[in-house]
């Protein structure tokens, strides 16, 4: 972290709980400015109960969050803050543009209106009544809403739901400009390329807990998985036999293209030597956070079991 | 960092929110038509087709019906409205926003007086045209005023009801509520065709004393203290404000 | 946008608000609380002109009566057009600022009284504006149309009704069918038992009864002029009406009837009896049950020829107030009847013994008769009663206070604080002279002054013109013009004659029918008729103008005798028609009979035309169609 960053939002032994359930334990985090913090984790994780908190819906059992050195819920943090939350649907007989404007109102040094429309990609039906949005034009207005007040700190509880490819694209671009533009972006998701395109920095929930904490490049680093591929005709069950193999599969359904999961890659390679096992075609990939994910959480399990 | 040194125009949230809640409201006639004409049809009918005594009873029944017709928008715009949007989760975007809330009461609260004053104004037509009902001007402006802000207590129980009910449920209970109470209150018929148990009853609820007080207004009431019908109405206020603001105010809201 | 939004809207309500309609009248507040001053000082400006006086004034100096007691000297303080302060003397305005002053009246030498009531009277037409303007504020009507008595009901909770006197009602009488009530003509429900008695009373108080009268003959009596009802329809009545709250009185003409009535709970009887004089027992029995009686001592001594309202027609003062109809209602007498002047006596002694016993005796004029007018005519019934031996300070309470005590008028007849400035100030003193009570100096009515009308004049009477009244094809009763056609026999006037009326059919030509008029003259009545009345006007008193009229047409033929028949018209208010005779024969003949003949015929006033046969006694018939106004 450079020194001439500044940090919005700083959390510290967040510990919450709703009656007997512990959802939250002891969560420390922090959020720099121009930077996009991506929260990742399964439902359940306590990624909304994460946000609620750091809104100010909830309260904590203990801890110290401060945002802009404010509580969250003030309304002085309201006024530099910016949220897209989960909502099933809007008030039906407002038009885009008059949902627009009054949230605008509420800021003091909002985002200019064409700036709104440019972001979320709403000028042609910014008449149309919120009851004739479909799902991810839907998406698109809460996101401008969030923006148009031209925050400096945004929160996006799963964004992209229920939106195509095209509207995703556009919003991750939406997100990197603000994000060029000064704006701190703390958002959680469940789909892991969009953590992995859009984040400075991850952070992986499970089941209330801090897992994992870095940027994409550092957590798919602190697994050493790695992907072996490489064509043969060997048998499917020799190569799973491998004691290093973690897994083995076939790609697209081939018969000979194979695909081995390890954490480590070299002593897999001496190994399929030392097997007289053919290859061709051998490469060697770094895990995609995806796999990265679903290991530590076996992990997870791995030694919660054990305790 | 310096946050504080710009805010927003404080009176322009409170005009947009009021012209949004407004604006909604008209564009659903669904719901405001139904709202408007249920008093003014029951007055038709009551007051002057089938009046009793055409000499007192579309003045004493137009009082009546206008009690009854301000209270409909104060309980479903603050009971149902509230509750819907909790039920959306537009009421907890709207929450973290930097809305204050009191601009969320006071668009409401705009939103029941301009409905109010349009069913004032319906029914004071009718009233006057066809049951050739004649007012001092004084007490045509009384009457309205009482209307208009008697209201308030209603916008009170309307919040506390939308802040714990849940979405779906909500209309139908608010619809138990309002018309039971009206016509317990003697809203419909005057309070004297009810058997003397639930005359003494209504002293419990609050649309008889609002309409205790403005029946004063043309010497119609029953003749109880000024003071008595005051106090029942602002205590029903001060309490339900109460339960709203920590209804509120409560975290942990599921 | 929003800028105009903030103005247009205000302008909006302040015009909606001017626009909504005001009362004609002030509103009827139960306290009294009457609009902003500012308002009053208005009129009170506006009328500087013609020096009346309203809402807020002192009167100094003056006789004080209050409707049960007296003051010889006070001052008394009207503010915001009620009663506000009484006493013998009141501080000065000397002290006060200018604006806060209120105008003052002297009324040295004179007495202030509060506004006069009519117990019995019988309300239509220009009943209450004739009678404000002879001081008599309010009217206790004891038979009318609800139609009538409505709208004055109505009217009488309004502050602002200050024209008019106001009306209480009993609206429809009680009586048998054939009964003394049914013989004017109009269709009104009767009682044949007391099974009907229940669903009666509630139609009377539906249509807006604030009492409910009777009138009964008992069957003990020795009169028997009309059918009554009986003894258990009485006692359902006195039930019925006292189950809703209402008084029941009783039309009585015999001691024997009035006790009757009485002992089966009847708040009062109207009219005294002529027939004896009043018992000791009967006099207990009404201080007992605190019942209360109206004597309406002029109409008997009209009744009894007795009347002699020349006094009452040679004061200025009175003249002056009087409409023509009215100076010519006084003018006449009932027909006489037969009754011995002895019998008046009866009645005078009667009401003098019952006062002194200390049972409330209550001033009505049974206005408008013969010989008795709305208005002036209590003013001579309270003479009557000064004959009879009261003394003046008991003929004023029972026009005044003693009203109250029984009937539901609020505070009418008291001037106590905070009641109704409803008085009159009259020159003189009527507890020295009682025709003092004519001398009105000013009146006011719910504290506004009102300017008593110079030789006013009633509404101009419907005019007729030519044209077919009845062709007797179709119904006897109903005329193409005016009220109708009915029976009439001196049965009225206490005579025997009878009639009976039909439709024939002639054989020739079967859709002409004719009218046949078959009865019986006998003795009786000094001046015996029977035959059929044409009443012309809304009601028996009220007449229509006949100036475009010429003749009346009709054919007529006799029975197998040759009959004379009489062709009568009646002016309004008047029992002396204009007599026209002629000769039937046996064959269709077309009568004309000119109108110009009758030298003191007023075209413009005409009530009823009769055609009977009268003097001579026996059987007769006739036949009559096509009644035509020519």
């Amino acid at each position: 972290m450079s020194q001439t960053e500044q940090t919005i939002a700083s959390i510290r032994n967040l510990n919450k709980s709703f009656a007997d359930n512990k959802v939250l334990t002891d969560i420390n985090l922090e959020l720099n400015q121009s930077e996009v913090l991506s929260i990742l984790g399964p439902n359940g994780a306590g990624k909304t109960t994460l946000i609620n908190t750091l809104l100010g819906r909830l309260s904590m059992d203990s801890g110290e969050v401060s945002l802009f050195g404010y509580q969250p819920g003030s309304l002085a943090v309201k006024r530099q803050t910016g949220a897209m939350l989960q909502v099933s649907s809007l008030p039906d007989m407002s038009t885009v543009k008059e949902h627009i404007e009054l949230f605008q109102s509420y800021y003091a040094d909002p985002m200019s209106y064409d700036q709104v429309m440019a972001f979320s990609g709403l000028k042609e039906i910014e008449n149309q009544y919120s009851k004739t949005l479909s799902g991810g034009q839907k998406q698109r207005l809460l996101f401008a809403l969030a923006i148009c007040g031209s925050p400096k700190l945004l929160f996006l509880d799963e964004p992209t739901v229920g939106m195509d490819i095209s509207a995703r694209k556009s919003l991750w671009k939406a997100i990197e400009t603000l994000k060029e533009k000064g704006t701190s972006i703390l958002l959680t998701t469940h789909y892991l390329e969009e953590a992995d395109q859009l984040s400075d920095r991850v952070v992986m929930l499970s089941k209330g807990k801090i897992v994992r904490e870095g940027t994409p490049s550092e957590i798919k680093s602190q697994i050493n998985t790695k992907r072996i591929r490489f064509r043969s005709d060997a048998d499917i069950a020799l190569l799973a036999g491998l004691k290093t193999a973690e897994r083995t599969s076939q790609v697209n359904g081939n018969n000979d293209y194979f695909e081995i999961e390890t954490s480590n890659a070299e002593l897999t390679i001496k190994e399929i030597f030392e097997q007289q096992i053919p290859m061709t075609d051998l490469t060697i990939v770094g895990a995609a956070l995806e796999d990265a994910f679903e290991i530590i959480n076996n992990q997870q399990s791995t030694e919660s079991a054990s305790e | 960092m310096n946050l504080v040194d710009k805010k927003p125009n404080l009176l322009n949230i409170f005009f947009l929110e009021s012209k949004t809640e407004t604006t909604r409201l008209l564009r659903t006639p669904g719901f405001s038509i139904p709202t408007l004409l249920f008093p003014i049809m029951f007055y038709t009918f009551f007051g002057i087709v089938f009046s009793m005594n055409p000499a007192t009873m579309p003045t004493y029944l137009m009082i009546t019906y206008a009690v009854f017709g301000v209270i409909g928008p104060a309980l479903f715009s603050f009971g149902v409205g509230i509750a819907i949007e909790r039920g959306q989760g537009w009421f907890d975007l709207k929450e973290v926003s930097p809305m204050p809330a009191s601009a969320y009461i006071v668009s409401r609260i705009t939103l029941t007086f301009f409905f109010s004053a349009a069913i004032i104004i319906l029914l004071f037509l009718i009233g006057a045209i066809f049951g050739e009902v004649r007012l001092f001007r004084w007490q045509w402006v009384s009457l309205a005023a009482i209307f208009v802000f008697g209201s308030l207590p209603f916008c009170a129980i309307g919040m506390t009801l939308g802040l714990y009910l849940k979405a779906s449920s909500a209309p139908a209970t608010v619809n138990l509520i309002y018309l039971p109470m009206g016509f317990l209150s003697g809203l419909w018929l005057p309070i004297n065709f009810l058997p003397e148990v639930m005359q003494q009853f209504a002293n419990l609820l609050p649309p008889y004393h609002l309409a205790q007080l403005a029946l004063k207004i043309t010497d119609m009431d029953l003749g109880f203290p000024v003071f008595l019908h005051l106090s029942v109405l602002a205590a029903y206020t001060l309490i339900f404000v109460f339960l709203a603001v920590k209804a509120y105010h409560k975290k942990d809201k599921k | 946008m929003r800028g105009k939004l903030i103005f247009i809207v205000p302008i909006i309500l302040v015009a909606f608000f001017i626009m909504l309609p005001e009362p004609n009248d002030r509103p009827m507040t139960q306290n009294g609380a009457t609009p902003n001053s500012s308002s009053t000082k208005s009129t009170s400006v506006e009328n500087s002109s013609v020096n009346l006086v309203n809402g807020n004034f002192i009167i100094r100096e003056v006789r004080f009566y209050d409707g049960v007691n007296k003051l010889e000297r006070a001052d008394v303080r009207i503010t915001d057009f009620k009663v506000s302060n009484v006493a013998e003397s009141l501080p000065q305005q000397t002290k006060l600022p200018e604006t806060e002053r209120v105008p003052e009246i002297d009324g040295k030498g004179k007495t202030l009284i509060p506004g006069l009531i009519d117990s019995h009277t019988h309300a239509y037409m220009d009943a209450l504006s004739e009678a404000i303007n002879f001081g008599v504020m309010t009217e206790l009507d004891m038979f009318t149309m609800p139609e009538f008595a409505n709208i004055h009901q109505v009217k009488r909770e309004q502050l602002d009704n200050t024209n008019s006197a106001d009306l209480f009602s009993a609206t429809i009488l009680a009586t048998a069918p054939g009964g003394h009530g049914t013989q004017f003509g109009s269709d009104i429900p009767v009682l044949e038992n007391s099974s009907q008695v229940d669903a009666f009373v509630l139609q009377r108080i539906e249509q807006g009864a604030d009492y409910i009268k009777a009138v009964y003959n008992s069957k003990k009596a020795k009169r028997k002029n009309f059918p009554s009802i009986d003894h258990d329809t009485l006692k359902a009545l006195v039930i019925a009406a006292h189950q809703h709250g209402k008084l029941l009185v009783v039309h009585i003409d015999n001691l024997v009837s009035a006790r009757e009535a009485i002992e089966l709970g009847a708040d009062g009887i109207i009219h005294s009896f002529m027939d004896t004089l009043v018992d000791d027992s009967f006099v207990k029995l009404m201080l007992e049950k605190k019942a209360f009686m109206i004597p309406t001592l002029t109409v008997q001594a009209s009744m009894t020829q007795q009347i002699d309202n020349k006094d009452l027609l040679a004061r200025d003062h009175n003249v002056a107030h009087l409409t023509k109809l009215q100076t010519q209602q006084l003018k006449t007498n009932f027909p006489n009847f037969g009754i011995p002047p002895e019998a008046f006596a009866n009645a005078m002694n009667s009401v003098k013994l019952l006062v002194n016993a200390g049972v409330t005796v209550l001033a009505g004029s049974d206005a408008p008769n013969s010989g008795i007018s709305h208005g002036i005519s209590l003013h001579a019934e309270l003479e009557l009663l000064a004959k009879a031996g009261l003394s003046n300070q008991q003929i004023l309470h029972s026009a005044t206070g003693a009203v109250g005590q029984h009937f539901s008028i609020g505070n009418r007849g008291r001037l106590i604080e905070d009641s109704r400035a409803t008085m009159i100030l009259l020159d003189g003193n009527p507890f020295e002279n009682i025709s003092d009570t004519q001398k009105i100096s000013r009146i006011w009515k719910n504290g506004k002054e009102f300017e008593r009308v110079l030789k006013p004049e009633s509404v101009a009477n419907t005019v007729f013109s030519p044209g077919l009244i009845n062709d007797f094809n179709q119904k006897i009763h109903k005329t193409l013009m005016g009220a109708g056609l009915g029976e009439s026999t001196d049965q009225f006037a206490g005579g025997k004659s009878v009639v009976e009326l039909a439709l024939i059919k002639d054989s020739r030509t079967p859709s002409d029918q004719y009218l046949k008029v078959i009865g019986e003259v006998k003795q009786g009545f000094m001046f015996p008729w029977s035959g059929f009345s044409y009443l012309l006007g809304k009601d028996p008193q009220s007449g229509v103008d006949l100036s475009n009229i010429s003749a009346i047409r009709f054919k007529a033929k006799g029975g197998s005798k040759t009959t004379q028949l009489s062709v009568l018209i009646f002016q309004s208010g008047s029992m002396h028609p204009l007599q026209e005779d002629l000769i039937l024969t046996q064959d269709w003949q077309d009568f004309k009979v000119e109108l110009a003949q009758f030298k003191n015929l007023d075209l413009t006033d005409v009530a009823n035309i009769s055609i009977v046969r009268t003097q001579k006694t026996g059987q007769f018939e006739f036949m009559i169609d096509n009644l035509i106004f020519e």
